[in-house]
């Protein structure tokens, strides 16, 4: 049985290690504010002045699926393997703590730290929007706040299996890096590829909508399609191409797409569990 | 020091395999309650891994290792409460300050973080309280990781290596904060290269050599065991070829080495007071004499092939 007081020690330590990281302390800064221009860069698009949430989310979502992943992996790609080879995990194995304490500690802190990050971003940008928006919805910022933090989970929590099954950091990086690749490059193209051979299109294309949902990033972008309101979710945004989908199937549900998500959480942090719990240090 | 014959760490058969190689091999051995227990081996001998099979850091493929009568495997968090341990490679959380980082191991230890800032200051780095421990040097980081170790006072301390890299002051407060802990009963399980530090210290010896356990005891039974013989060295102004022979013509003596004016005898410690006397007789002008007992270093080189 886990106890939480071991859980939520490591969780603070991991929050004070990050933020003096300074690392995570330039991303975030990039993050706070590159959402701050981007948010403004809608006035080019519009009638002038501060574009309305939605249009500002869907200006957002181009870089929160390159920014927030990349965020969550650097985080977690050393939270294993970097102790390890540093020294650190012999000494904290040494104390009276379990290793699947360590890992959801590790995960509760590294998740803190990257809500942290996100809010500082997101809450830079919201104010500045809300000052010149009417109406904003706030309840809603914070769901697309709320769907951003799950996103970065899934990726903390991918990277720190890598970082409990591979033998070196520079391995863990790698892996990080490809993954991140895989999900925010190579799947759209993938698809698109598919989609352009047999000459359909995603709206006709029964499969699409079920292969979408083995990737986290496009199951986050549908999630926030079909929260947000109709403003589609784009295929292909590294290439610049806009193939937009409005009409989702059925089965496209908030409800489905966060357990998927939070299945991607789940998953890949038992599987780092498993493996860290079979490791020698 | 609190010496009943209670074993405190059990060892039983232990084998560990990397990469169908045996770092160690069945090994067994028990270090009693209130021991200093010296753990020695050349490089690469198996005695990182036998202590990281007994903190559960790696497991073991055979063999059991108990701690307080509690076995490693099924009791590994209760296990860790009556342990510290100082590793060969000190690190701590480069981004935190010794004190946060001491704070965090005191959490988990549950012990009172009061207690952080005393083992700071008692370890001479309460000027660097506050700094980040990544810009400690390798004596700083020393210092810090038996302060770590000690934290609440385990009743038994695991250190490996701990002089390494410290200077004469920090040799001298690690072997003093030792020896003040078995004062108060604390079992210690010291793992060190250096061989006249383990033998000041440590009331028994294990040695391993290739994964196995050669000798476990005293360091004067060993000795004693292995019919080292202690040494005894005469300065003698006028030393010639013929005291040599006369002196080692005497029952007892094993071999003698001529180094300028001093004459090395290896011989039993009864022998010692015939061979000045025959030297003596044969006109050997005696102005020192220099008795050593058998050393560790010996009888690490005797049972480890060096």
């Amino acid at each position: 049985m886990a106890d939480q007081f071991s859980i939520f020690s490591v969780a603070k330590k991991e929050v004070m290690d990050n933020t003096r990281n300074i690392n995570i302390i330039i991303i975030t800064i990039i993050f706070a504010i590159l959402t701050v221009i981007v948010s403004f860069l809608g006035t080019l698009t519009s009638n002038g002045g501060w574009q309305d949430l939605k249009t500002t989310v869907q200006f957002l979502m181009f870089f929160i699926q390159f920014l927030v992943p990349i965020i969550g992996l650097m985080l977690g790609y050393a939270s294993i393997v970097g102790e390890i080879e540093k020294g650190t995990m012999n000494a904290l194995l040494s104390e009276p703590i379990t290793r699947l304490e360590i890992i959801l500690g590790k995960f509760l802190g590294l998740g803190l730290v990257l809500a942290i990050s996100v809010f500082v971003g997101f809450g830079a940008a919201g104010l500045v929007i809300s000052l010149n928006v009417n109406n904003f919805d706030f309840g809603l910022y914070f769901l697309f706040i709320f769907f951003t933090i799950i996103l970065g989970l899934v990726f903390i929590s991918i990277s720190m299996f890598f970082s409990s099954i591979l033998k070196r950091r520079s391995q863990s990086i790698g892996m990080s890096i490809f993954t991140w690749s895989f999900f925010s490059f190579l799947w759209g193209i993938m698809l698109f590829a598919i989609m352009a051979s047999s000459g359909t299109q995603p709206e006709e294309a029964e499969g699409y909508f079920l292969i979408n949902l083995f990737s986290p990033v496009q199951t986050f972008l549908s999630l926030i399609s079909i929260n947000m309101g109709s403003m589609g979710v784009t295929m292909m945004p590294s290439l610049g191409l806009s193939v937009w989908v409005d009409n989702f199937p059925d089965f496209y549900n908030t409800g489905i797409l966060l357990t998927i998500l939070l299945l991607w959480i789940i998953i890949p942090l038992f599987l780092a569990y498993i493996s860290f719990n079979r490791r020698d240090v | 020091m609190g010496s009943d014959n209670q074993a405190v760490i059990n060892v039983n058969n232990l084998t560990k395999i990397f990469n169908n190689s045996a770092a160690v091999k069945n090994l067994s051995f028990s270090v009693k309650k209130g021991e200093i227990f010296g753990f020695l081996g050349p490089n690469g001998a198996g005695k990182t891994t036998t202590i990281k099979a007994m903190l559960g850091l790696i497991f073991s493929n055979f063999g059991t290792i108990q701690i307080n009568g509690y076995d490693i495997k099924r009791y590994d968090k209760h296990v860790k409460r009556f342990i510290g341990y100082m590793p060969e490679k000190v690190a701590f959380y480069d981004n935190l300050t010794a004190l946060q980082n001491l704070s965090f191991y005191a959490e988990l230890k549950n012990v009172p973080k009061s207690e952080c800032q005393r083992l700071i200051e008692e370890f001479g780095l309460a000027e660097h309280l506050n700094k980040k421990v990544g810009n400690y040097s390798k004596g700083m980081l020393q210092r810090l990781g038996l302060a770590r170790a000690i934290l609440g006072t385990p009743p038994i301390l695991i250190l490996d290596e701990p002089s390494a890299g410290l200077d004469p002051h920090g040799v001298k407060l690690v072997r003093d904060k030792i020896k003040q802990l078995n004062d108060i009963g604390v079992t210690i399980f010291l793992s060190s290269h250096i061989l006249s530090e383990v033998q000041a210290i440590c009331s028994q010896v294990g040695i391993i050599n290739n994964g196995v356990l050669v000798a476990q005891d005293t360091v004067s039974n060993l000795s004693q065991n292995l019919k080292i013989k202690p040494k005894i060295t005469l300065t003698i102004t006028n030393l010639t070829g013929n005291i040599k022979n006369i002196a080692q013509r005497v029952e007892g003596v094993e071999r003698i080495e001529i180094i300028g004016n001093n004459l090395q005898i290896f011989c039993l410690p009864e022998s010692r007071a015939k061979v000045i006397i025959e030297v003596h007789k044969a006109g050997g002008k005696i102005s020192n004499v220099q008795t050593e007992e058998a050393s560790l270093e010996d009888v690490f080189m005797r049972l480890t092939g060096g």
